[in-house]
């Protein structure tokens, strides 16, 4: 992604990270070099509520890891996290997490 | 000298999209241009290249579901971006003026175009991300330099919205 303005600080409540059993499915946004690293964080912040800090730290890891999953949920929920993602112009896909059931 | 004004900033409860008549023609352009594109139903092969980036795989690893998804959600997704296509023409067109959520779907207008021109670009990694970043502004071609206008103005975008 390439190298962007920083966007100043907004107070949003942290997430629970962890993939509770009955919100199976993730969102993942995948590396690409044209989405903007402050429209990046941006949108995960208007989408999610995420803080600053958690949105630039996602960020990052969709760059330099290549990809980081975004959110969790039933496969309805992710769905449309994916499609907000996607009107925005990221990549994302969804999958299931750990074996199927 | 006068002080540089950002062409997307805060102006009373909202925001103004402050370009000059040039430069908004040259946006027009590209809406009208991308909402042909969008509309184009005969999903000509080079056209639907060129728009790739608009609609990713969401199920890459089950063809299946990926199949029910956009059976599903494209045309869905194809609506919300002529829809932000057309607040875009409807803000240029008018005042500038724009609430929040209009503002959003000129972010989204603007990042579709980009989306699109970096496929004609060949900015297909890193790498080819920064040889693009690179070039000098009197060696840029005219999508070069359509595609760091649009990287600009929604740089000014993003930051409008943390700017008091």
């Amino acid at each position: 992604m390439p190298t962007t303005l920083q966007p100043t600080r907004v107070e949003e409540p942290d997430i629970d990270e962890s993939v509770a059993p009955d919100n199976p499915w993730v969102v993942i946004v995948w590396n690409d070099p044209v989405n903007l690293m402050s429209y990046v964080t941006f949108v995960l912040q208007k989408l999610f509520g995420y803080s600053l800090e958690k949105a630039t730290e996602l960020m990052l890891d969709v760059h330099n890891e290549g990809k980081a999953v975004v959110s969790n949920g039933t496969r309805e929920q992710t769905e449309m996290h994916v499609f907000r993602l996607h009107e925005h112009g990221l990549w994302a896909t969804m999958e299931k997490d750990g074996p199927s059931t | 000298m006068s002080r540089f004004r950002p062409p997307v900033r805060r102006k009373g409860e909202g925001f103004i999209i402050d370009l000059g008549d040039q430069e908004a023609e040259v946006v027009l352009h590209l809406v009208d241009e991308l909402r042909t594109l969008l509309t184009n139903t005969n999903s000509e092969p080079a056209a639907e290249a060129l728009t790739a980036r608009l609609f990713p795989v969401v199920h890459p690893e089950n063809a299946e579901m990926e199949a029910e998804y956009q059976r599903l959600m494209r045309d869905e997704l194809v609506q919300s971006k002529l829809s932000a296509l057309s607040q875009v023409e409807a803000a240029l067109r008018g005042n500038g003026r724009v609430n929040e959520s209009q503002l959003l779907a000129f972010m989204q207008a603007v990042n579709s175009i980009r989306l699109v021109l970096a496929v004609m670009l060949g900015i297909a990694d890193d790498e080819s991300a920064e040889a693009i970043d690179g070039i000098s502004e009197l060696a840029e071609t005219h999508e070069q330099m359509l595609y760091h206008y649009l990287s600009w103005l929604l740089e000014h975008a993003v930051s409008s919205q943390f700017r008091p």
